[in-house]
């Protein structure tokens, strides 16, 4: 798979599927691990009004410092009700395939939102591969 | 049903959202366990605990190694040098809390709390009360003659005071002797028996502390300051109390005309210092910034700078107010004070749930700080969770001696 391929699985996550949903949650978390990674906690100091003198180093640190406090915010509280709600999703949408007398979700089901947590699932894992091999 | 989703996006929508919302429901009460510390882990009853000690620790280091930290001195002073002052007001405050606590280390802290005082006084006599204070300071004449600022008086006057409630000191007695009687005979000059901090400026925190010195200069020196301290209490109920809230003004003119109302910078820690003056007045102005200040929700508190009933702009004090969810950084730092001195373990545990989420904790080689914070937040927020023996001690000797 290249990154054409990987591309176009992403882009057949449908937006209200438990596979975005479940990219939301991944990419949320990772950012803020980078950002975490990166030092940036250091700069959340703005939140008590201790900033710099110079106006350019004011800028800088304001914005790394709301930049980590906002990822914080998504990685701690939204992420993890991304995944309850895609946990949720995909258990409704299996109960409604079995109510369809069907025993495998396909694909085509939904656009890719029936059975969409294992399928997406996989599709990032695949596109994240595709990803490192083309680099 | 499956297919009636494919060909109907708009239902998928529905239920995707009706998902999200039953997870919310389902995580949200749940995110304060993930930051709620132990019941010990914070603040213990009688000892030190895990997290106080980290936080101690960096302090110790900031005094005990020449230079180092100074870096995060100098940051905050950029912002406001009264911040150098009060983290060490703070800090010896906690040090001597800690001493009261853990006897064995005495010596060790009251070492780091001369050092403080000493280098305090230095500082003061080379560069002046200026070097402590914001440059306002500059503008304008204090209506009160010689010059002198009550909030580097009074709060020297209790670092002096914390040391000798330790173990007395023969020196810091003849300090303290000096200028608490210096502070309590310009306060009595005063048309609201009080002094100012900045140019026709009295602040409400600087004269409470005063208040506290002396009352600590009363009980370790004999002396009687009972009037002065009745008197203010007398006149801060009738001039300088809003009448909307009941709370206590935080600034007002040297003519006892109030500046600014209510703010919760100053209020909790008031509440603090008249816990020595006059328990009952302080247990009713903590409780009255409780019903106007705290906020909370699903297991998380904050408190605000201002009741709903008083507005005011951000100023150095309260910090960046986070609008709609109304927190302060500086009120809700010192409404753990005023928590932690009430004994009000309910909200205590709320705000504390609350610094560990969106403090930032980075604990490194036995050393905490919280990234949002700052050298004296930190230094506030170790007086927090060691904050009680000191002024147990001073009760209890008041008791014994049969005073006020």
């Amino acid at each position: 798979m290249n990154i054409k391929q990987a591309y176009r699985s992403l882009r057949q996550l449908k937006w209200f599927s438990p596979g975005c949903f479940v990219l939301c949650a991944v990419s949320f978390a990772a950012i803020y691990l980078a950002l975490h990674l990166l030092g940036l906690r250091e700069y959340t100091s703005v939140l008590c009004g201790t900033l710099p003198a110079d106006r350019t180093q004011q800028t800088i640190v304001g914005f790394c410092g709301m930049s980590y406090l906002i990822f914080h915010m998504l990685a701690v509280a939204v992420a993890p009700i991304l995944l309850i709600a895609a946990a949720l999703f995909h258990f409704i949408l299996l109960r409604a395939h079995d109510g369809d007398g069907r025993s495998q979700p396909t694909n085509s089901d939904e656009g890719g939102s029936a059975g969409a947590f294992g399928k997406h699932a996989a599709d990032i894992t695949a596109a994240a591969k595709a990803c490192g091999s083309q680099s | 049903m499956t297919a009636t989703l494919a060909a109907r996006p708009f239902r998928r929508i529905l239920l995707g959202m009706a998902c999200l919302v039953v997870a919310t429901a389902i995580w949200m009460p749940l995110v304060h366990f993930v930051f709620k510390p132990g019941s010990e882990q914070m603040r213990s009853a009688s000892g030190i605990s895990p997290q106080a000690r980290e936080l101690a620790q960096r302090h110790l280091d900031l005094w005990q190694a020449s230079a180092n930290g100074q870096a995060d001195i100098d940051r905050m002073r950029v912002n406001n040098p009264e911040w150098d002052f009060m983290g060490r007001t703070y800090l010896v405050l906690s040090l001597a809390n800690m001493c009261l606590r853990e006897p064995a280390r005495e010596n060790e802290y009251l070492a780091v709390m001369d050092r403080i005082i000493a280098d305090t006084q230095a500082v003061v006599d080379h560069n002046g009360i200026m070097y402590f204070m914001m440059d306002y300071a500059r503008i304008g004449d204090f209506r009160q003659q010689p010059v002198r600022s009550i909030f580097v008086d009074g709060e020297v006057a209790l670092m002096l005071g914390a040391r000798r409630v330790v173990r007395e000191h023969e020196g810091y007695r003849e300090r303290m002797t000096q200028l608490a009687d210096l502070t309590a005979e310009r306060m009595l000059a005063g048309p609201v028996l009080s002094c100012e901090s900045y140019p026709d400026e009295c602040w409400t925190f600087c004269n409470a502390i005063a208040l506290a010195a002396i009352r600590i200069h009363d009980v370790l020196d004999g002396t009687d300051h009972s009037g002065l301290l009745k008197g203010w209490i007398e006149r801060a109920k009738s001039k300088l109390v809003d009448k909307e809230t009941g709370l206590l003004c935080s600034s007002y003119r040297y003519d006892g005309a109030v500046g600014d109302g209510p703010e919760g910078s100053s209020i909790w820690m008031v509440a603090h210092c008249l816990q020595l003056i006059d328990s009952a007045f302080a247990a009713d102005q903590y409780s009255r910034a409780k019903t106007h200040l705290r906020h909370a929700c699903l297991g998380f508190g904050w408190a605000g700078e201002w009741p709903a009933s008083w507005r005011s702009e951000m100023d150095i004090d309260s910090g960046p107010v986070i609008p709609i969810l109304d927190v302060s950084a500086g009120s809700s730092g010192l409404a753990i004070v005023g928590a932690a001195a009430f004994d009000d373990r309910a909200y205590y545990d709320e705000l504390i749930t609350t610094l560990m989420f969106a403090g930032f904790p980075s604990s490194t080689n036995g050393r905490l700080k919280f990234c949002a914070s700052n050298q004296v937040g930190d230094a506030v927020l170790l007086y927090s969770t060691v904050a009680g023996p000191l002024w147990d001690k001073i009760n209890k000797r008041a008791a014994t001696q049969g005073g006020a």
